[in-house]
């Protein structure tokens, strides 16, 4: 059982052109900024768009098919065995939990029969019932069965529809931002639970997401999407631990540059900055390849400028900090443009520039900077990995 | 009592105003009224005969609206942007039309020499005006647009987004209305359903255009208070008691449907 995707949509300006496969039992994690085109690949698998061209197809039928001479197949959603799971639950208002669970299995009479599946009668209300009692028993929720949605908090809504969409035993699920809309708290436990849930449903998975947790708990591999395109796809490992564009970088919470590799293990960016990294470069890139070079925040060594100081009221630290990394690394000047709040205290952003440095609050008070300030940065060399950049386009399946 | 959050006071005295406008009429009827009188006036062989045909006529218009109104309000709510707008506008024409311009208009397509009425005529030899049908036909003209708008409101706000999720489940088409589209727009229905029912009721423009005034056939409870009103042989005590008949079936109509709405939906 096998979930290929392989789609052109357009709307206005925008386009969408990726491909996509996942396997039973597997999860991809699509992953992407917001308008990248994610929700739009979901909603052309589901058959609730029709592509420009392209195709979808579920263990070698075809459910879309669509080329230059037109559309050849187009199967309506309620015939795909596509389950969709959104941000919002959408309980149906006016039923059950019970109920809802049950909508599935009882509306299964309208659908293309395959394989296995073909042997199931449509449910009766009964049976429906008794196998919905099971479902919402697997999300823990049996005990609300005969509550209304109103009735129930956000966190058991979702469970109830993540109840209803394996409920209806699809052969693919698409779940769409499913933790957004949650607390963190109430998206962790809805987390496990689906990771649960998937393994025991063996389905084929595709999560969109730009929460990168999502990713790492929910997915055996991950894809970035942007502006339309697949940039790279592969392991978490590789895709998030050696990231190839900005968008993964920021995911995994890295710095991501590119330039050449030069001698000495200095990466010379295209403004002609250099930035040196403490490793050797595996593999061993040719003379003049690109390269691809990230570093966390927190090795970005922000040294308050001679004229920012004059004001200062700071003791010898800001001094000394100029000083550990300064026999490698390069200092080169930048203004700070906005502090932020951090997991470890203060992200500072620059102008003009796409590097970011992360310090301590008490760090900061003894830099004596602001928004604004004239600063030198240094980074240090034994934090920077590098590795050849990948082609931009990621090859999957 | 809240303070602060309250209406401009100076709205108390317009909102006074509007509510003895729709108020004081009716109170002006019941003072009127030659109560003695009232009982006999109202099981008077002609009252009865009015109020049985315009009950009968009224149930069948709006059966008729539901029947197509729905629909046309699911074509109209699900199209695109243009065609629902043009759609809405040409259904809701009726709405301000007034009902003796739809009598003329019904009369000239369905009359003998009407573009309907005339192959009517010749190949079927039905005859439409100034029969019990052309009744339930005027009713149903000027009373569609009111199901019709009521129920597509209820559509939009219901959105299609459950019907999306309900596909993606494996619902038809059909299930989906039936199962989701259907119970999420029914208060909107039934609303629709006696806004419908109450203007068939008392519609009586066109009928009086397009079906005539004959005891028995097309004298509806309107066109027979109009008829006693005129003081064709009747006082103008029994035009005052049948309107009070109408307002009483009325009355009772809006009770059913507040008892309806304002018991929650709690069916097991």
């Amino acid at each position: 059982m096998t979930l290929i995707a392989d789609l052109e949509v357009r709307r206005g300006d925008f386009t969408l052109d990726a491909r996509i496969r996942v396997d039973r039992g597997e999860t991809l994690a699509l992953l992407g900024p917001n308008g990248s085109g994610k929700s739009t690949m979901l909603a052309a698998i589901a058959g609730l768009l029709t592509p420009r061209r392209g195709q979808v197809d579920v263990d070698g039928l075809a459910l879309t098919r669509v080329d230059e001479a037109g559309r050849s197949v187009l199967t309506p959603p309620h015939r795909r065995r596509i389950g969709l799971l959104g941000q919002e639950p959408l309980l149906f208002p006016h039923l059950s939990a019970l109920e809802n669970v049950a909508f599935g299995p009882r509306s299964k009479g309208g659908r293309a029969v395959r394989g296995a599946a073909a042997d199931l009668p449509r449910a009766t209300a009964a049976d429906a019932r008794s196998r919905a009692l099971c479902w919402l028993d697997d999300v823990g929720l049996s005990g609300l069965a005969a509550r209304k949605p109103a009735e129930l908090s956000g966190g058991q809504q979702q469970r109830v529809a993540i109840a209803r969409a394996l409920a209806a035993e699809p052969d693919a699920l698409l779940l769409d931002e499913p933790m957004a809309a949650l607390d963190v708290e109430t998206a962790a436990l809805i987390r496990s639970l689906l990771r649960e849930r998937l393994a025991a449903a063996n389905l084929a998975t595709v999560i969109v997401t730009h929460d990168v947790v999502d990713a790492l708990v929910l997915a055996d591999r991950v894809a970035i999407l942007d502006d339309g395109r697949i940039l790279d796809s592969g392991e978490a490992s590789d895709v998030l631990g050696r990231p190839a564009n900005r968008f993964a970088a920021a995911l995994a919470g890295l710095n991501l540059v590119e330039g050449t590799l030069e001698a000495g293990g200095v990466i010379r960016l295209p403004d002609g900055r250099p930035v040196r990294t403490g490793d050797a470069v595996t593999p061993m890139p040719d003379a003049g390849d690109r390269v691809t070079a990230v570093f966390p925040p927190t090795a970005v060594r922000i040294v308050a400028s001679p004229t920012v100081r004059a004001s200062g009221t700071t003791s010898s630290d800001g001094i000394d900090a100029a000083s550990p990394a300064g026999d490698q690394a390069v200092p080169f000047p930048a203004t700070v443009a906005r502090l932020e709040p951090a997991v470890r205290g203060v992200r500072v952003t620059f102008a003009g520039d796409d590097i970011a440095a992360e310090c301590s609050v008490a760090e900061l008070l003894a830099l004596g900077v602001g928004e604004g300030s004239t600063v030198s940065l240094s980074i240090d060399p034994a934090f920077v990995t590098a590795y050849p950049a990948k082609s931009p386009l990621g090859v999957m399946g | 009592m809240r303070d602060g959050t309250g209406i401009p006071r100076l709205f108390y005295l317009p909102a006074a105003v509007a509510f003895a406008l729709l108020v004081l009429p009716i109170v002006g009827l019941l003072v009127r009224a030659d109560w003695p009188r009232v009982p006999a006036a109202i099981v008077s062989a002609e009252a009865l005969s009015a109020l049985g045909l315009s009950l009968q006529t009224a149930v069948t218009a709006t059966v008729l609206c539901v029947i197509v109104g729905v629909p046309l309000a699911l074509v109209i709510a699900r199209s695109g942007p243009r065609i629902s707008g043009l759609l809405r506008a040409l259904s809701t024409l009726p709405l301000v039309m007034p009902p003796l311009v739809g009598g003329i208009a019904l009369l000239y397509l369905l009359g003998r020499n009407g573009l309907v009425g005339g192959v009517l005529d010749l190949a079927f030899g039905i005859r439409i005006p100034f029969t019990t049908a052309a009744v339930v036909i005027a009713q149903s003209f000027v009373a569609l647009p009111f199901l019709v708008i009521s129920v597509e409101g209820a559509l939009r706000t219901a959105g299609t987004r459950f019907e999306t999720v309900a596909a993606t489940l494996g619902a038809s088409r059909w299930t989906v209305f039936r199962r989701i589209t259907l119970p999420l727009i029914l208060p909107g229905v039934v609303a629709g359903t006696v806004l419908c029912f109450a203007r068939a009721l008392g519609e009586f423009g066109a009928t009086a255009l397009f079906a005539g005034n004959a005891a028995g056939i097309t004298r509806t409870m309107p066109l027979a208070i109009y008829t006693a009103f005129n003081g064709a042989g009747v006082s103008q005590d029994s035009a005052i008691a049948l309107s009070l008949l109408l307002i009483v079936v009325a009355v009772v109509i809006l009770l059913l449907l507040r008892s309806w709405r304002t018991e929650p939906e709690r069916r097991p």
